[in-house]
């Protein structure tokens, strides 16, 4: 079984670079570090504010789940399973509902009535709020009874971190599988080939 | 929170802001290219009114304003040829729902002088603008 990553630098290790690659992604060791405080800033805060820490973490969950990015899934499920006032359950049933909403994706889906009482109905509004996010939906935007803007602000960033890394794993591996069987890179320089 | 913000700061603004943020790399793509990128996944995405914004910095900053013109007006599979058109190419299949870059997409980077540094940074540009696209506005007084 694959073990779960603790961070995206820790995730981008776990991929199937080459050489080349590896050492590109080194060299950006400053900038994935950056990433990976945001990380904790956004789901392990000091101070949880308007949005607390179970719910961050849930939402980072959803998010992943969303994507389909398993390795981020795993991470967050974890993190979401150690939390207090959380625990298993909760984790298996966010984790469900993501997958149902991501299969029905770009349709919405609401969470099931047994699920939205596990859920609760701040969660369930949230979940409905970040699938209208990504499908453009402005009616469904609007619909965020019980969250202020501040806490909107925070959903947004959550979202923000969690996409941005399901795009630097799956584009690098992408890249790693591609690489396979191609000759090196060239040197940087111009030309007019292809 | 606009855009442009999270260029000129990284995407992790509120805690990093001082700190250096994957748009200010010491090695990777040039300003004007990664502005390209970020047309190329907006305009995919369907956020024309940003595609338009990020066209103007990647016109101003390359030297060949037509080719992103046409870019813009025509989309993907783009007429483009070049290290342009592979970096448009590359974006544009990165930029897909599940990401498919494929061994071409890949010699033609390679062919058009396209090194691993700018490779990560391709997936780091493609990845940075997708994630802002939700909460992206563009600053049209830009």
């Amino acid at each position: 079984m694959p073990r779960t990553s603790a961070s995206l630098s820790d995730a981008l290790t776990n991929l199937p670079l080459d050489k080349g690659l590896r050492k590109a992604v080194e060299r950006q060791r400053d900038a994935i570090c950056d990433i990976d405080m945001g990380e904790r800033d956004l789901l392990s805060p000091e101070q949880a504010g308007p949005v607390s820490i179970v719910e961050r973490r849930a939402i980072a969950v959803y998010v992943a789940a969303l994507h389909q990015e398993r390795e981020l899934v795993d991470r967050y499920l974890a993190l979401l399973a150690e939390s207090d006032g959380a625990g298993p359950a909760l984790a298996r049933v966010i984790e469900a509902e993501a997958r149902r909403a991501a299969a029905h994706h770009p349709d919405p889906h609401l969470p099931a009535p047994a699920s939205r009482a596990l859920i609760g109905e701040r969660l369930a509004v949230v979940f409905a709020h970040i699938q209208a996010l990504l499908t453009g939906d402005r009616k469904g935007q609007a619909r965020t009874l019980g969250w202020s803007a501040d806490a909107l602000g925070i959903v947004s960033r959550i979202m923000t971190l969690v996409i941005f890394q399901v795009r630097m794993i799956a584009g690098l591996r992408q890249c790693a599988l591609a690489r396979r069987n191609v000759v090196p890179l060239a040197r940087k320089g111009y030309s007019h080939d292809v | 929170m606009m855009f442009d913000a999270s260029i000129e700061r990284g995407i992790f603004h509120a805690s990093v802001h001082a700190r250096q943020g994957l748009f200010r790399r010491a090695r990777g793509l040039d300003e004007g290219e990664r502005a390209m990128v970020a047309l190329v996944v907006s305009r995919e995405a369907g956020h024309m009114d940003l595609a338009r914004h990020h066209a103007r910095t990647a016109a101003a900053a390359l030297r060949d304003p037509f080719a992103i013109a046409l870019l813009l007006e025509e989309g993907l599979p783009s007429p483009l040829t070049g290290r342009l058109g592979a970096l448009a190419t590359a974006a544009g299949a990165l930029a897909r729902k599940h990401p498919s870059l494929g061994r071409f997409e890949l010699k033609r980077l390679a062919s058009n002088g396209v090194d691993a540094d700018e490779l990560v940074d391709l997936v780091a540009t493609v990845a940075e603008v997708s994630s802002s696209l939700h909460v992206a506005a563009p600053r049209l007084d830009a």
